[in-house]
């Protein structure tokens, strides 16, 4: 339920209430009910509104706490599998470089795994914004800003040169840097959504 | 504008598409920029139509690729004239799509 929905309930129960208060009183002559006139009003009231938030709380508020929490886990889980996407690239360079040789096939791997992170930004992207609509979407516009980079550094550049055969050390340690940065962009992301 | 011209990728060109030149191996964004794209761009921008490109069933773009042929292509032309012409489709992947119009908007000299 989003926050416009919850202030549009609390007022309806508001004026349920109101509205309560203001027929009893007007219907307090008829003969069908009879009030005894030694009950204060605000006795009536403290035991509507007891009553009130003794079904608000653990129906409602509980409720919402709950979807929260669980659209929260969700959005967590789609991040840990981009996170896990992403490692199998980290493990195929990894791989190359032990071997000292990277083949074409192994780059078409790099770009298909790339293609199934986008594929999972993607999901993330519409899921936050169902659930998160009416917030700023900072977590996804940044966390899509360092994926560009990471993916800019590994497919827009030597790597994807037919002569590039052999991950060295060099290239080894610079792809670490930057599998790392966004690494940490996508813990950090963790965060934020628990923030929310 | 009506679309009288189309471009599927995977079919016309490589389900793997390379690098940026045709010096850093096959199927580079160069190649296809001139031997597809900017062919069949001149004509619709000739014909007034547009040419729609069908970005799926490829194994993935790589961002060389993708500033070797859209990136140059806008350099030549200009950003609003490409967009003007060019429509694209990708039911697989939208992020693909946002990229390679980030790139048409914003090309990079290299």
């Amino acid at each position: 339920m989003s926050i416009k929905n919850k202030i549009i309930v609390c007022v309806l129960l508001l004026i349920a209430i109101i509205t309560g208060l203001v027929v009893g009183l007007i219907w307090k002559d008829l003969p069908l009910v009879k009030f005894n006139s030694e009950i204060k009003l605000i006795e009536v009231a403290n035991f509507i509104l007891t009553m009130s938030l003794g079904i608000v709380i653990p129906f409602m508020v509980k409720k919402w706490i709950e979807d929260n929490r669980s659209v929260k886990a969700v959005l967590v889980d789609e991040i840990k599998n981009i996170l896990s996407t992403l490692n199998k690239i980290k493990t195929i360079i990894d791989n190359c470089h032990t071997n000292q040789s990277i083949s074409k096939e192994q780059k078409d791997e790099i770009n298909f795994l790339f293609h199934e992170t986008e594929l999972q930004i993607s999901s993330l992207e519409e899921q936050y914004k169902i659930s998160f609509s009416s917030k700023q979407n900072s977590i996804i516009s940044t966390l899509k800003t360092k994926y560009f980079e990471y993916k800019d550094y590994l497919t827009g550049g030597e790597l994807m040169l037919s002569t590039f055969t052999n991950v060295d050390s060099r290239f080894y340690r610079e792809h670490k840097t930057k599998f790392y940065q966004i690494e940490t962009c996508l813990k950090l992301s963790v965060h934020s959504i628990h923030k929310l | 504008m009506e679309i009288k011209d189309t471009i599927i990728i995977a079919k016309d060109f490589a389900p793997t598409p390379g690098a940026r030149y045709r010096r850093d191996g096959e199927f580079s964004g160069e190649q296809f920029l001139e031997e597809l794209l900017l062919p069949k761009f001149e004509k619709a921008v000739e014909g007034n139509y547009i040419l729609k490109i069908d970005l799926d069933k490829v194994w993935g773009y790589p961002s060389s690729f993708v500033s070797g042929s859209f990136g140059k292509l806008s350099l030549a032309k200009g950003s609003d004239l490409v967009l003007k012409h060019i429509s694209f489709k990708s039911d697989e992947n939208p992020i693909r799509l946002e990229k390679i119009i980030y790139e048409i908007k914003n090309p990079i000299k290299k």
